[in-house]
């Protein structure tokens, strides 16, 4: 584990002698030979006793209480005690689904749920309350999101298994209370991977993917939304892998994914442009993607601080330009996601209607951040407050 | 070869809208890139690890991802996990560098929020990673290094600390990801 402490740096300061100042520390417990089996408290390929996850990459990573967690991943589970040569190492590679908490205060990692072996399959449902509780099966390169509006997790997606064969692409959406670390299946193909999107109609929905660039957008309303671009997966046919170029919000409040733009098909040129047209993005995976906005910015308090547009950048990844073989890419784009205001006024609708019916001093009724409510009626309300600092959390 | 200079571009485009229900993404190409190593560019690039940096408008932090190196000549060219850390920033009259000059690429960005244009670039931090990416191949990496070895799809976070005397600082983490431990190709994936 690395960290890199940086000082809270003022307006008049340049950001890049203040980083230009910092060393990297090494935290905690780690291997710097590599292939690192975990450490359950069940097994241990070492004589360290305390937990740790095996080495791993591509897993989904959050933050909450100030601790770090991560989801899965490809890399290294449990190995009983003695194995040592590689190749006995090397048959615990796999898809994790297990989940670990790293406490930024004792350097100390806890596992709390999944499985200690790799390639598990996921368990979709059950009416059994003997039976095992749900969980995704082993994945890496999902899509992860976390919404402190609603204290969930979500986990669209990535490559691994489903509850059955072998591994794929997959295009499940998982959701998991951050309090219970309950396991819930939203939607999506449990049975295979490998299928293809559905891009129109009511029931839109993105095909398997792993990669995929992926926020969560900040709003002051009660829904979570979430935007996904591209990845590497399927179009609307299942008939081959591709780098996609396609844009997606999901909301979390209507459980219903939106495709917003960009192509159905796979493997679009990504053009820089010509005389008689512009550029377009095209088929992309494995980007980076960032939020522009300021956190600042994205305050419920202020009026008018709900944001109706995201502004991200969306840097490099796998795609393929016009004249080039080459997949890697360092171009640099800014994607602005202007939200629908359909659910906002949905909103308003229903608490002006409960306003009428419970009364002003309701709490859930404060709760109710839109702006364009608050401007009127619930200005700098204690509720807005709480929406403030929990969006600035959330940003981070 | 250091196009890059001429490569940038900003232009604008916007998707045609299909299938949406209200919501829109216009994408924009702010920079084209280039395929040469650049001291002010970062090379092509995937899964690399990012981070924001708190209360500094846009700023944005890189380290590494499996990359495409190419020499100036473009007489080779090798896949790495890559080891050098970047910071895309705001500049301004007074904060560009005094040897900045021909090759600083900045890159103009819209601020939707103020209806304002801010500059912005990339900055090689050499104190934080590499600057020359072919030194993560090395067949025997050092055991204790000051800092992490080249790597993809490493795993990240982000946190705010108050310390004793009330004031903030922020943590960028890191844990795991692949590295190339030889020439050879033998991936390998490391803990620390």
């Amino acid at each position: 584990m690395w960290r890199l402490t940086i000082p809270v740096v003022n307006e008049t300061q340049d950001v890049v002698e203040v980083f230009q100042s910092l060393r990297w520390e090494r935290i905690g417990w780690g291997s710097s030979t590599g292939n690192i089996t975990a450490g359950y408290g069940i097994y241990t390929a070492t004589n360290e006793s305390q937990p740790w996850p095996g080495a791993r990459q591509s897993a989904g990573t959050w933050t909450h209480n100030s601790n770090l967690w991560l989801f899965g991943g490809l890399g290294f589970g449990a190995a009983p005690l003695g194995d040592t040569d590689f190749s006995a190492v090397e048959a615990h590679f796999g898809y994790m689904n297990d989940i670990w908490e790293f406490d930024t205060e004792t350097f100390e990692w806890t596992w709390h749920s999944g499985s200690s072996l790799p390639h598990v399959y996921g368990v979709y449902e059950s009416d059994d309350i003997d039976a095992a509780p749900l969980s995704p099966g082993g994945r890496a390169k999902s899509s992860v999101w976390i919404s402190t509006l609603s204290y969930e997790l979500f986990v669209f997606g990535g490559y691994g298994f489903t509850k059955a064969g072998g591994a794929g692409y997959l295009d499940d959406l998982w959701k998991m209370n951050l309090g219970t670390l309950t396991w819930e299946w939203v939607g999506g193909r449990e049975t295979r991977p490998n299928q293809a999107g559905t891009y129109a109609g009511p029931a839109q929905w993105p095909g398997g993917r792993a990669g995929a660039a992926a926020l969560n957008v900040p709003r002051c309303t009660s829904e979570t939304l979430l935007f996904l671009y591209g990845g590497y997966g399927y179009t609307e046919d299942a008939l081959y892998q591709t780098r996609l170029g396609d844009a997606w919000l999901y909301n979390a409040s209507s459980e219903s994914w939106t495709f917003v733009v960009g192509s159905a098909e796979g493997n679009t040129v990504t053009s820089y442009g010509s005389a008689d047209e512009g550029p377009s993005l095209g088929g992309r995976a494995f980007s980076a993607l960032w939020r522009f906005a300021p956190v600042d910015k994205l305050s419920c308090f202020t009026e008018g601080g709900d944001i109706t547009t995201l502004s991200l950048l969306l840097f490099g990844g796998g795609g393929f330009r016009d004249g080039s073989t080459s997949e890697f890419q360092n171009d640099l784009w800014m994607l602005v996601v202007d939200i629908d205001g359909s659910d906002v006024w949905l909103t308003v609708v229903l608490a002006t209607a409960a306003l009428l019916l419970v009364g002003a001093a309701t709490t859930t009724i404060i709760c109710v951040c839109c702006p364009r409510v608050r401007k009127k009626f619930f200005r700098e309300s204690l509720c807005c407050r709480y929406r403030k600092y929990s969006r600035v959390f959330d940003v981070l | 070869m250091r196009q890059l200079a001429s490569l940038l571009a900003v232009v604008a485009v916007h998707f045609h809208q299909v299938g949406c229900q209200g919501s829109r993404l216009n994408a924009t190409l702010l920079a084209l890139g280039t395929d040469s190593f650049s001291a002010s560019w970062p090379n092509p690039r995937l899964e690399a690890a990012t981070w924001h940096v708190s209360k500094q408008q846009g700023t944005l932090a890189m380290f590494g991802g499996t990359g495409i190196y190419t020499d100036e000549t473009h007489s080779f060219e090798e896949t790495l996990n890559l080891a050098d850390f970047w910071l895309f920033h705001p500049v301004t009259n007074g904060t560009i560098r005094p040897n900045c000059s021909d090759h600083c690429d900045p890159v103009t960005v819209q601020d939707d929020d103020t209806n304002s244009h801010i500059t912005m670039q990339w900055t090689l931090v050499s104190n934080l990673g590499q600057d020359d990416p072919l030194a993560t191949t090395s067949s025997t990496p050092p055991i204790d290094t000051d800092k992490p070895r080249g790597r993809t799809g490493a795993l990240t976070w982000t946190t705010l600390r108050k310390g004793a005397d009330g004031s903030y600082s922020q943590e960028f983490w890191m844990f795991g990801g692949k590295v190339i431990w030889n020439t050879d190709l033998v991936y390998v994936i490391l803990s620390p």
